[in-house]
């Protein structure tokens, strides 16, 4: 061979990479989502092609991103200074980002008050203020609230109550195993690789009154409160499904009339009328009749030391330099038709955060029919009653950050696994552990 | 005169080889420091500053911490030693990556002793040994996750059952001490392949007449294997012994495809990225990462010097 | 005279009887039956996983969600195939595209890695030259660093020279193949250089007599005596382009970009999975290859190892 043709290879190869070049000049807004199954992601680029041909010069990427990699492609994009401009993110996140100054709050309290403050719930508006700057952080989409799903009709068979306080769950985890079929009283969050146990636990530690900190800003994972909180949780595994189990697990045994209680979000609405897609394919075949009208709804739990009850809200955040138009988009997205389409996707999973959508939502789904006007109110209302260890009110940038962290690394989910299913640590051992984690977190955040 | 004249010639001629020796390799040169040994600098630099999501885009102004990084990698939880139920990930790196490479060269040696000697669809079989290698990590490790599914639709499950050896289906790849077990014997299972080849070759190439002539002094099958066959092979089993290792404890894809790290299978490769993309500590990602490093660097110089030195 | 015919038969019959019986149990010595049990057992382990594999792309949705494994398929459904082919499928994946990729990324990887690799170690076998030492030692140190430490200040490079020069990082299959051709040159050099040391020098040196130049030689000798090398190193390489994880994972990040180890993981991880259609992906995916190695495979053992362990 040729020198000639060695040189040659050597441009060739600098040229491929420079073919490879994106001509970075167009006005690109890059919108991220984990609404990302094929259908959700057709009902966003819908709306932004609607935009696209109101705003001809600025073009809307959607960008589907699996949930559990939004950190790393968050972190290389960052690393690439190439973050995206919008990001749909739940509002753990929110508080991350925004003590990690990745987030134009600008951007946000520009968009908030463009569509109008008091049209937002005043729930969602207060979770994303950043308690460091005072402005809004990201701007609140939508969300849903957690509760305890129950058979109502099993419960009656065996005179319970509704399962409210910690008393209440007691006596069904003994009592329901052998009414009406059931194997089990419901399941536990005790897969440690899924956030599920953060999720279902947070709300029986708010219900004890059990915070990761107190107003002092010490730490306060060992405390009495929160190991009875542990203590309380994970002796049920007795009458709970074996082996390590997270939503998915829980809804199918429930579904399949295994288990008379399910800890889940209202996603699962609509899944209990036509049943939810299983792990193994398929779709749960309900062998219960009409087991909405037989399932009970419980979104508060009330603990020896105060009562909570516990959602999510998804945000649409703006990431530090993001192109001014990525605030016109999200406007876009909230604004009638367009916020509807985008609620339609799963109406029961995602409750609008305006006021004005409200109406407008309750006829997205056939489904609503199913369920009484009163859960369909509480579930609207669901965001202003709604807890999280992350808005105590007080707890400034840094405790917020470190309860991200908390989720994060899992803490949680992983004390669960060894208390329950694995037997290493006791309710004491894991406070202690988890006091001891929680504070080297607080030191490196400092 | 005349052995200055050749000796100017034989200079031109060494300086336009030379020349077209670096015209040759820049190429690879220029990559292999560009995207390897580069990074790896920069790593060390940013393992010693405090680099987070915060000012990942700006890293060269990163603060300065010295050891802090590193300090908070060993006190970890995830990484240190804590008792014989939770050993850490990096003791489970070290006995993962022995374990998993023995067993694999092991294999491997029987594998090629089996294929040593000619039989009718040796080229067949020499061939489907060579699948669990090439085939794409992301497929065996979704089938394997599949067969040991915890439900009994999981196909170990289901045979176990069947034969009546468990009442109930057991999770497998969640249960602490036999998930780092099957993963080691799956890394055996994916990997021994490649030792296969390496010993085969070199099987392949002993000279008969050795075996004859131990023959002839009256040895038997056991003998002539130790004194003959694992003698030549020494200097083979060692260096695969070594690559495979080192690639090994560098793995990071097989165990986040099965296990994730849960379950007493974390490793260090594993928990760099969750230091890294889970905890957004960049700092302490490259100090794991470092000590990752180390401890390889150490454990080769140690085998270099011994078992290396001893088979020449 | 009868009687002894009689018995001549019998007895010839009867001892034909023994000599097969005897034959049988000659053959089935200690070494023939440790040697078939284990070569039975190897092969199974080995190819179960990949059965199952290939029956589960066939099942059906009853047929996975059942409370047993169905170990032989009831008929060959091609439903799991449909999602990942056909546009008119409710769940379309579209996985003709992710195929393209991976053959985007895999072949020009091959490729280039074949050709600077033999220039390298043509090089480092037959020439002199300063950091000849720091070469030939030090290559094989890149494995070395775990891909999971480089993967941060290599984003990081790689965006500041893109900033500059105006290409970008993420879904930009040049980037990626260079950064596969990193981690497959070093070993690849190594080969051939091993290799390349075998062939006798003075067929070389006879071509430079004759007035060839270096590169002449290294087209018109070396390479034509090379070809199982070669194709050893494009094939190894082609390899492990086609079936990397987690570079691709990081550096794409559109749907329509990803290669399909990593579509695979996605449809794995959808929240309403459909296990046999990550095993259709998945045979999908492993066929080629393991062509690709059958085919060739009378190359790989020659290539691989020629002059490289004999001690």
């Amino acid at each position: 061979m040729k020198r000639s043709v060695v040189y040659a290879l050597l441009i060739g190869l600098l040229l491929a990479v420079g073919i490879g070049a994106y001509a970075a000049d167009k006005t690109v807004v890059e919108f991220w989502t984990t609404d990302n199954e094929p259908d959700r992601v057709a009902a966003y680029e819908a709306v932004a092609a609607r935009f696209m041909a109101d705003n001809p010069g600025i073009e809307v990427k959607i960008v589907p991103v699996d949930e559990a990699s939004i950190s790393q492609r968050i972190s290389t994009a960052r690393a690439a200074n190439q973050l995206p401009d919008i990001v749909r993110m739940g509002i753990e996140r929110v508080a991350s980002f925004s003590a990690d100054g990745i987030l134009d709050e600008n951007a946000a309290e520009a968009v908030i008050n463009s569509i109008g403050k008091t049209d937002f719930r005043a729930g969602p508006l207060n979770m994303v203020i950043d308690p460091a700057t005072g402005k809004y952080a990201a701007v609140p989409y939508d969300g849903w609230i957690q509760a305890i799903w129950y058979r109502a009709d099993l419960f009656k068979e065996a005179g319970l109550t509704p399962p409210v306080s910690w008393a209440d769950i007691n006596a069904a985890a003994d009592k329901l195993p052998g009414t009406g079929g059931l194997l089990y009283a419901l399941t536990l969050a005790t897969d440690p690789g899924q956030n599920y146990g953060q999720q279902v636990f947070e709300q029986v530690a708010m219900s004890n009154d059990a915070w990761p900190f107190d107003e002092d800003g010490n730490v306060t994972m060992n405390t009495p409160e929160m190991i009875a909180a542990l203590r309380f949780y994970t002796d049920l595994q007795r009458a709970a499904v074996p082996g390590p189990q997270y939503w998915r697990g829980a809804r199918e045994a429930y579904e399949l009339g295994q288990a008379g209680m399910l800890f889940y979000s209202t996603y699962i609405m609509d899944d209990l009328v036509e049943g939810s897609g299983m792990e193994a394919g398929g779709k749960v075949q309900i062998p219960i009749e009409d087991l909405p009208g037989k399932t009970g709804f419980a979104p508060k739990m009330v603990g020896p030391n105060g009562s909570a009850s516990y959602g999510q809200l998804v945000t649409l955040g703006i990431m530090e330099g993001a192109d001014p138009a990525a605030q016109k988009v999200v406007e876009y997205f909230l604004t009638g038709q367009n916020y509807q389409d985008i609620l339609a996707l799963a109406p029961f999973g995602k409750v609008p955060v305006l006021k004005s959508a409200v109406d407008g939502w309750k006829e997205l789904s056939p489904y609503f029919a199913h369920y009484s006007n009163e859960t369909l109110d509480q579930i609207a209302n669901g965001f202003e009653t709604m807890q999280r260890w992350l808005f105590r009110p007080g707890y400034d940038a840094t405790e917020r950050a470190v309860i991200g962290d908390i989720e994060g690394r899992k803490l949680i989910p992983q004390v669960i696994s060894n208390i329950a299913l694995e037997g290493i640590m006791t309710p004491e051992s894991a406070a202690a552990w988890l006091q001891e984690q929680v504070e080297a977190m607080l030191a490196e955040r400092k | 005169m005349k052995r200055g004249q050749s000796l100017s010639r034989w200079n031109s001629l060494q300086a336009r080889e030379s020349r077209l020796a670096w015209l040759l390799t820049s190429p690879t040169a220029l990559i292999v420091f560009g995207l390897i040994i580069f990074p790896a600098i920069f790593s060390i630099w940013i393992s010693f500053h405090d680099v987070t999501l915060r000012n990942l885009n700006d890293v060269f102004h990163a603060p300065f911490v010295g050891w802090k990084n590193y300090v908070r990698v060993v006190n970890d939880f995830a990484f240190k030693f804590q008792n014989f139920r939770q050993w850490g990930a990096a003791v489970t790196s070290v006995v993962y990556s022995f374990a998993s490479t023995f067993l694999t060269v092991l294999i491997g040696l029987v594998a090629a002793l089996l294929l040593n000697k000619p039989f009718r669809g040796r080229g067949a079989t020499r061939a489907i040994f060579l699948f669990p290698y090439v085939a794409p990590i992301v497929s065996v490790a979704f089938v394997w996750r599949w067969i040991l599914d915890p439900r009994p639709s999981g196909v170990l499950n289901d045979v176990l059952m069947r034969l009546g050896l468990i009442g109930a289906p057991k999770a497998y790849l969640a249960t602490r001490g036999l998930a780092l077990l099957i993963v080691i014997v799956f890394e055996a299972w994916r990997y021994f392949p490649f030792a296969m080849l390496m010993i085969l070759a070199r099987l392949q190439a002993i000279d008969k007449t050795l075996y004859e002539a131990a023959s002839v002094d009256g040895a038997g099958g056991w003998h002539k294997f130790r004194f003959i066959t694992l003698s030549e092979l020494r200097y083979v089993l060692g260096a695969v012994f070594l690559l495979r290792l080192i690639w090994t404890f560098n793995k990071f894809d097989d165990i986040f495809l099965l296990t994730g790290g849960g379950f007493g299978t974390n490793v260090l490769p594993v928990l760099t990225y969750q230091f890294s993309f889970g905890a957004y500590n960049f700092g302490k990602g490259a100090a794991n990462a470092m000590i990752l490093l180390t401890i390889l660097l150490v454990f080769l110089l140690v085998y270099v010097r011994t078992v290396m030195r001893s088979t020449d | 005279m009868r009687e002894n015919v009689r018995i001549g038969r019998n007895t010839s019959s009867s001892s034909e009887r023994l000599n097969l019986i005897e034959r049988l149990a000659r053959s089935i010595t200690w070494p023939r039956f440790i040697f078939a049990v284990t070569l039975t057992f190897f092969i199974c382990s080995i190819l179960f996983p990949f059965y199952w594999m290939v029956s589960s792309s066939f099942k059906s949705y009853a047929e996975i969600g059942g409370r047993h494994p169905v170990y032989v398929p009831g008929a060959l459904r091609l439903d799991a195939y449909r999602e990942l082919f056909d546009p008119n499928d409710p769940n379309f994946q579209n996985f003709g595209r992710n195929i393209l990729n991976s053959v985007k990324v895999a072949v020009p990887t091959a490729v280039i890695a074949v050709i600077l690799s033999t220039l390298g170690a043509y090089a480092v076998a037959r020439l002199r030259f300063r950091g000849k030492g720091v070469l030939v030692n030090g290559i094989l140190l890149v494995y070395l660093f775990p891909a999971v430490l480089l993967i941060i200040p290599l984003f990081a490079v790689f965006s500041q020279i893109g900033l500059k020069l105006g290409f970008s990082v993420q879904d930009n299959i040049p980037v990626l193949i260079i950064t596969y051709l990193a981690q497959t040159i070093p070993v690849a050099l190594y080969m051939l250089a091993n290799y390349f040391r075998t062939i006798p020098a003075e067929i070389e040196q006879a071509g430079l007599i004759d007035g060839c130049s270096r590169m002449g030689v290294i087209w018109r000798i070396t390479l034509p005596l090379s070809v199982p090398a070669l194709v050893s190193v494009a094939i190894y390489t082609f390899m492990i382009a086609w079936n990397e994880f987690l570079y691709a994972l990081v550096f794409l990040n559109s749907r329509s970009m990803f290669t399909m180890p990593i579509k695979i993981n996605t449809i794995f991880n959808s929240p309403s999975p459909q296990p046999h259609v990550v095993m259709a992906a998945s045979t999908v995916m492993t066929v080629p290859v393991v062509i690709l190695f059958l085919a060739l495979e009378r190359f790989l053992e020659k290539g691989l190892t020629a002059g490289g362990v004999k001690g």
